[in-house]
């Protein structure tokens, strides 16, 4: 087994570190450590927080890595290793049954059979064919309903028993240290977390949860999979727009005069070129310099990686007018009042002042914009690749998913799950980024806070 | 005459508290019924309860409002159904807001929104319509009503927006007018015109009037019957000759001591300690005893009750309690100490002011080129002594404030020069004027805007000497600017949101005085303020001259104030300064007939009360 660390994985694990780093850095300033003790005491917040964590967990198994050592070939010498050409990570492995076992084609959620009928091969007439994987413990004549809920049940009952344990331990040894924190919230939220788990691992290894697509892969698997695209885009599109946003933003506001002009001139230029257009011609150079330099890549994962990463930046580059358009609106409010013309009289440099007075008074604008724009750009990814300029095919992504499914709805009957799949996981991630962004943003506001 | 409005045990609840709280009164056509008091006491919640418009937190808990009106039905406004007291008011009652400039449609021209009224109360519509609305125009006095008509609201000023609101509420022809302090926004001079026409109105249309203001003045010109409210009730109810000559009640005389009157120039003004109560505040007994100097053992135990005195004044008060009169102490009401004014000897000016001129360029087209200027400051000199008080007075847009940051090199002049301890300012730039910024530093109009809500209280004052370069002894620095300004040392870490106005103002204060200058320019810094607070802010600023040797540039349009506070007095109009002397002789024997128009438009108030 050979590690392998893809260009996204290291500013994954960057931006945890980042986030750690905060955490401890957070920990030593009372005043920051008051505000986080805040979100930490709101039960929203912590629920909110919870479900993130778990996202940021699955993102951070498919993050890992790695290519496998293929058998020993004869002949070769034993230092000479081969590694497969395919990257795995860690949530291959975990999921090795849903990536391998594919059906022929569509399948609904914890079906035996597939979705169409086909000819049967002794000619007598059409039926729906037996699944190769999905139930095949069951045998021809096994009871599905009666199996599936008794999987259930024993999942569920297994994730209370798991929730419950650690309830006991967090009420027995955490508690007592931190009792200001909302551990009600998080408590029930993670026992809710451990049944859904609980019954998806009760249900996995037989059945495709989630149904198959068409080619026969395992609905659940691609969803899973796609947690980290989009986090990732969500992410590092949002880091790579911020600061073009908030420099340009603030000091068109603050200065005004012929660099307010320029930098209006520049974001309406920008804003006044259909936005697909611009990216599509973007990516499409991007794509010419990733083909014609085959030799940079060794495997097909690090070029959809490098496809991924040129995606993130050319709609971070193309998409900052809004919020920069916002807050250079809000800084030529804040620019007048008397804070900053008494800061003007101290002779505070205007560079202060923008970091100092208008900065932490416009924050509550950036937190909204960006968790706002965070479905935008998932959703903007799954319009991309609706034209083909989108993520790497390789790449399982809710953009993919959801594209595939405009095809699936139209059938008859409809093909349902791909669609609702994506949308449940998306709609849960983005609520839960939301509300706990809600917190965080009034536990960093003094006026909201109680003396 | 029977009453047109009766208000009867009025309560109304938000969460704990009761920011009205059992308030009864009555209005007759064609009187005016004042409500007086600081911010914070419940009068604009009164009105609002009235009205029926109370905000959605807000409830109604009791009392009854009846509502007479001349053709004889009287109606219980409680017992109403929406729809019915949606015809009311506009219709019978009118309401007057205190900021004409958000209280009109921006996108709407006058006639327009005028027409809009008199369709929905009378059903005019078209020629007639617009007819009516140019005679309620006229009426109201505006000039060329005509023109008017076809106007946006941004196309006139404050005074002739709150004229042409008056219009619109004149539209329905409403029995009963409530106006909000009306002129609280608007200039003196503008402020007595559009009382006197209000006046005018009522008496030609015999309507009756609740007038809620916390301005003495406006009370004395307009009221017939006074209510003064604290914390919710009402304390005193008096007709205005009783109220003027002899106010009963312990906060009434505060209120009037606390004006800056001529009087007093030189002495300490009498404040009132503390401030209003919160709103969630339990009480037990008299609400103002707290801060009431008169207040004996009965007055923390016991809610005081109605007693009345002789020619219709009633109070709620103790003191007037005949059961209590031998167990009150007599109340030894000495005159504050004169405190000594000595006036410092002659020296060479601190601040050296010639021919001072800031024009704003008047830019058009898609190059932005200069087509014009306005000249908000058309050359003003002055000097300022060290320790001395230099007042510059006048309206609103006549460019005081201009002037001021001007000085400070905030705003570039465009021609003169500005000398402040015999150095020359206009012309320096960023590094060079580092000095200067340790010697002048201003306070500004507006306690909730000048101090940045996400710093703390430290932070903010720390910000002065930060850039100034001053590293060491920062803490104990800031503990001591803030005892001298009569706040803890320990609020330094507590953010500006959680303190009241007078104390952000004295926030403020402390943060000019960190790196301590010679000279203040003060921007009308008790405008926003109630008038006890504005005591408070006068005695500090007073005290600080007095301990620092201070010099202040005192900008401000109240002419009270500026009696009480200055030593010279500078009059500006339209970027010019029109009069400058000795403050007694201006305001003794103003020579520019703007200044009398000043003088008679802030001195119409009372001179035998307090």
């Amino acid at each position: 087994m050979k590690f392998v660390l893809l260009w996204s994985d290291a500013l994954f694990f960057l931006l945890l570190a980042a986030c750690l780093g905060g955490i401890w850095w957070a920990r030593r300033n009372p005043q920051l450590a008051a505000a986080w003790r805040d979100v930490g005491r709101s039960r929203v917040g912590v629920a909110g927080a919870a479900v993130l964590l778990c996202f940021v967990a699955i993102a951070f198994l498919d993050s890992l890595h790695y290519r496998e050592r293929l058998p020993q070939a004869p002949g070769v010498a034993e230092a000479q290793a081969q590694f497969g050409i395919e990257v795995l990570s860690a949530l291959d492995a975990l999921l090795a049954k849903q990536k391998t076992q594919t059906e022929k084609t569509y399948s609904a959620p914890l079906a035996t059979h597939l979705f169409a009928k086909e000819s049967r091969s002794d000619g007598q007439g059409r039926d729906f064919p037996r699944l190769k994987f999905g139930g095949r413990h069951l045998g021809d004549a096994g009871d599905r309903d009666a199996d599936v809920f008794k999987r259930v049940a024993g999942g569920a009952v297994g994730g209370l028993a798991a929730g419950l344990l650690l309830a006991l331990v967090a009420r027995r040894y955490l508690r007592p240290r931190a009792d200001w924190f909302a551990w009600n919230a998080l408590l029930w939220t993670l026992t809710l977390i451990l049944i859904g788990s609980g019954i998806l691992a009760a249900l996995m290894p037989y059945y495709h949860v989630l149904g198959t697509d068409k080619v026969g892969q395992d609905v659940l698997y691609l969803t899973l999979k796609s947690v980290r695209t989009a986090l990732l885009i969500g992410t590092l599109t949002t880091l790579s727009m911020l600061p073009a946003a908030l420099l340009l933003g603030i000091v068109a506001g603050y200065r005004g005069g012929w660099i307010d002009d320029a930098i209006q001139y520049l974001y309406t230029v920008l804003n006044s070129i259909p936005g697909v257009l611009l990216i599509a011609a973007s990516i499409l150079m991007m794509q010419v310099v990733i083909d014609t330099h085959p030799e940079w890549f060794s495997t097909a994962a690090e070029r959809a990686d490098a496809r991924l990463l040129s995606l993130c930046v050319i709609m971070g580059v193309t998409s900052w007018t809004g919020l920069c358009r916002l807050l250079r609106a809000e800084t030529l409010k804040l620019r007048e009042l008397e804070y900053v013309q008494a800061a003007q009289a101290f002779g505070v440099s205007g560079f202060s002042i923008m970091a100092r007075h208008i900065l932490p008074n416009v924050m509550h604008i950036v937190m909204i914009s960006v968790v706002m724009d965070f479905s935008g750009l998932v959703l903007a990814e799954a319009v991309l690749s609706y034209v083909g300029i989108g993520v790497d095919p390789t790449t399982i992504s809710f953009g993919t998913m959801i594209n595939m499914a405009r095809m699936e709805l139209a059938r008859e009957p409809m093909v349902w799950w791909s669609l609702v799949a994506a949308f449940c996981f998306m709609f849960v991630l983005v609520l839960a980024a939301n509300l706990f962004a809600d917190v965080v943003r009034d536990a960093f506001d003094p006026r909201g806070r109680a003396s | 005459m029977s009453n047109l409005l009766s208000v009867r045990n009025l309560s109304v609840q938000i969460g704990a508290g009761r920011p009205v709280d059992d308030v009864s009164f009555e209005i007759k056509p064609g009187e005016t019924f004042a409500l007086l008091g600081e911010s914070g006491c419940g009068k604009s919640m009164t009105a609002l309860a009235v009205m029926r418009l109370l905000p959605p937190a807000a409830r109604l808990i009791g009392g009854k409002v009846e509502y007479a009106a001349a053709d004889g039905a009287a109606r219980q406004l409680m017992a109403l159904t929406e729809a019915e007291m949606r015809r009311m008011r506009g219709g019978g009652i009118g309401m007057i807001f205190q900021e004409p400039g958000t209280s009109l449609n921006p996108v709407m021209s006058i006639g327009r929104q005028i027409e809009e009224v008199l369709d929905l109360h009378l059903g005019l519509r078209g020629e007639p319509a617009r007819r009516r609305a140019r005679e309620l125009l006229d009426a109201v006095g505006i000039p060329d009503a005509g023109r008017c008509l076809d106007e946006y609201p941004f196309q006139l000023s404050g005074g002739m927006k709150q004229r042409a609101m008056i219009a619109m509420t004149l539209a329905g022809e409403p029995e009963l007018l409530i106006a909000d302090e009306p002129t609280t926004a608007l200039d003196v001079t503008i402020q007595s015109q559009v009382l006197d026409r209000l006046k005018q109105l009522q008496r030609e249309r015999n309507m009756g009037m609740l007038l809620i203001t916390h301005d003495l003045g406006v009370v004395e010109r307009m009221a017939d019957h006074v209510g003064v409210m604290y914390a919710g009730q009402l304390v005193e109810v008096a007709p205005r000759e009783q109220f003027f000559s002899s106010p009963a009640h312990p906060y009434s005389k505060k209120l009037f001591a606390a004006l800056p009157e001529r009087a007093g120039r030189g002495q300490r003004l009498s404040t009132i300690p503390g401030r209003v109560p919160p709103l969630d505040t339990q009480h037990v007994g008299c609400r103002f005893a707290p801060r009431c100097s008169e207040a004996f053992a009965d007055c923390a135990a016991i809610a005081p009750g109605w007693h009345a005195q002789p020619a219709g004044q009633q109070v709620r008060c103790h003191l007037y309690d005949p059961a209590r009169m031998d167990m009150r102490q007599a109340e030894n009401t000495a005159p504050p100490a004169t405190a000594a004014h000595e006036t410092p000897p002659p020296a060479s000016p601190l601040l050296e002011v010639r021919d001072l001129k800031v024009h704003f360029p008047i830019r058009k087209g898609l190059l932005q080129r200069t087509v014009g200027h306005v000249p908000a400051v058309d050359g003003i000199s002055f000097s300022l002594q060290a320790g001395r008080t230099l007042a510059l007075v006048g309206e609103s847009g006549c460019g005081k404030t201009t002037a001021g940051k001007a000085i400070l090199q905030l705003v570039q002049p465009t021609a003169g020069s500005v000398q402040l301890g015999g150095v020359e300012l206009t012309g320096l730039a960023g590094s060079e004027l580092q000095p200067l910024r340790a010697q002048a530093q201003m306070v500004f109009q507006d306690p909730f805007a000048s101090l940045n809500p996400r710093m703390r209280i430290g932070a903010i004052i720390a910000e002065g000497m930060r850039a100034l370069g001053q590293r060491e002894g920062v803490p104990e620095r800031i503990a001591e600017l803030l005892e001298q300004v009569g706040l803890r040392a320990d609020m330094a870490t507590r953010y500006p949101h959680e303190f009241s106005g007078g104390q952000r103002q004295r926030i403020a204060i402390a943060r000019a005085l960190a790196v301590s200058p010679k000279l203040l320019i003060c921007d009308e810094p008790t405008s926003a303020l109630d008038v006890s607070v504005q005591a408070q802010i006068v005695n500090l600023l007073h005290d600080l001259q007095q301990t620092l040797g201070l010099a202040y540039l005192f900008i401000t349009h109240n002419m009270a104030v500026v009696d009480y506070l200055a030593d010279d007095v500078a009059v500006m109009y339209k970027g010019r300064i029109v009069e400058m002397g000795n403050a007694e002789q201006v305001l003794g024997h103003p020579q520019h007939a703007y200044t009398q128009t000043l003088l008679a438009a802030a001195f119409t108030r009372m001179r035998g009360a307090a």
